[in-house]
C-alpha cells in the first residue's frame, strides 16, 4: 500500500459529502459551499498525485482550479443577490423556472 | 496504516482528516448558512494543512489566502447582507429527493472507493499513471511553479486572466441595480 492512498480516500469522502450536499440542500449559498467542497476534493487529488509522481504539474492544475472557483463564487453570489433583489427569496425550489412563473408579477426594469 | 508504528506525519494526517470530514458534514447538515460557512473555513484550513503534509507549501499558503481569506469573506458577506436565516421546512416539492440523493451518494462513494482501492492495493489506476517518483525536495517551489506557469502553461495562464476579467465584469453587471428613469430620479432626490 502506498502512502498516497489515504489522501485519495479522504478526497473521495469529501467529494461525496459535497455532492450529496448539492443534492439535498435548498439554499443556493450552501449549494455553492458544497461545490467548493467538491472542487477542493478534486484539488486534493491533483496535489496528491503530483506528490506521487514527483512532478509539479498537478499543483499547477490546482492553481487553475482555485482561480476558476474564485470566479465562479463571484458570479454565482452576484446572481444570488440579483435574484434576492427581485423575489426576496432564494430557495432553489422557488426559482426553478428559467422564464419565471405566472404567479409573480414581472419585474419592472 | 493502523500498525504499531504510527509516524508523526500519519498522526497529523488522521487528526486533520477526521476534522475535515466532520466539518464537511457540518457544512451540509447545518441549518444555518452562517454556521455552514464557518465550518467551511475550518475545512479549508485543514486542507491547507494536508497540502503542507504533501509538500505543496505554496499551494497551502494560497489555499489560506484565497479560500479561507477572500472566498469565505465573500460568502459570509452575502449571507449577512441577505440575512436569510434557516431554510423553510414546508413539504418537499421533489418527493423522495433525499432518499435518491443518499443512494446516489453511496453509489458515488463506492465508485470512487473502488478506484482508490485499485490505486492503493494493486498499484494500478485507470489511465497510465506510471510509478511513484519522489518530489524534488531541494528546489524553490515558488520559482519552479512560476517558471512553469510562464512557459509550459502560458496559454492556460493567459486564458485564466481573461476568465477573471469576464467574471469581474459579469459580477458588476449582475449586481448592478436596474432602475427606471423615475426610480433613478427618486433615489437621486432621496440622496440629495
Amino acid at each position: 500500500m502506498t502512502l498516497h492512498g489515504q489522501y485519495l480516500a479522504l478526497s473521495a469522502v469529501l467529494f461525496t459529502i459535497g455532492a450529496v450536499g448539492v443534492l439535498i440542500r435548498r439554499n443556493p449559498i450552501v449549494i455553492f459551499m458544497c461545490l467548493e467542497l467538491m472542487l477542493n476534493a478534486a484539488n486534493l487529488s491533483f496535489v496528491t498525485l503530483a506528490n506521487y509522481r514527483g512532478s509539479f504539474d498537478g499543483q499547477i492544475f490546482a492553481f487553475f482550479v482555485i482561480v476558476v472557483a474564485a470566479v465562479e463564487v463571484a458570479v454565482g453570489l452576484a446572481i444570488i443577490v440579483a435574484i434576492f433583489r427581485r423575489r426576496h427569496n432564494i430557495d432553489v425550489d422557488e426559482v426553478s423556472l428559467l422564464k419565471g412563473d405566472a404567479g409573480v408579477a414581472p419585474p419592472s426594469l | 496504516m493502523f500498525g504499531l508504528k504510527l509516524s508523526a506525519q500519519d498522526l497529523v494526517f488522521w487528526v486533520v482528516a477526521a476534522t475535515m470530514v466532520v466539518t464537511a458534514l457540518g457544512v451540509v447538515l447545518n441549518r444555518n448558512p452562517l454556521r455552514s460557512a464557518l465550518m467551511l473555513v475550518l475545512n479549508f484550513v485543514g486542507l491547507a494543512a494536508i497540502y503542507f503534509l504533501l509538500n505543496a507549501q505554496v499551494l497551502g499558503v494560497l489555499q489560506i489566502l484565497v479560500y479561507a481569506g477572500a472566498i469565505m469573506v465573500l460568502f459570509i458577506f452575502v449571507i449577512m447582507m441577505l440575512n436569510l436565516g434557516g431554510e423553510r421546512t414546508v413539504e418537499d416539492p421533489l418527493v423522495g429527493q433525499r432518499f435518491v440523493a443518499s443512494v446516489l451518494g453511496l453509489a458515488l462513494l463506492s465508485g470512487l472507493g473502488v478506484a482508490v482501492y485499485w490505486f492503493m492495493f494493486k498499484g494500478q489506476s485507470p489511465g497510465q499513471l506510471g510509478g511513484a517518483r519522489p518530489l524534488p525536495i531541494d528546489v524553490d517551489q515558488s520559482q519552479v511553479l512560476g517558471i512553469s506557469l510562464f512557459t509550459k502553461y502560458l496559454y492556460p495562464f493567459e486564458l485564466t486572466s481573461i476568465l477573471l476579467l469576464i467574471g469581474l465584469i459579469g459580477a458588476v453587471v449582475l449586481a448592478k441595480q436596474h432602475l427606471t428613469p423615475d426610480e433613478a430620479s427618486a433615489s437621486e432626490q432621496e440622496a440629495a
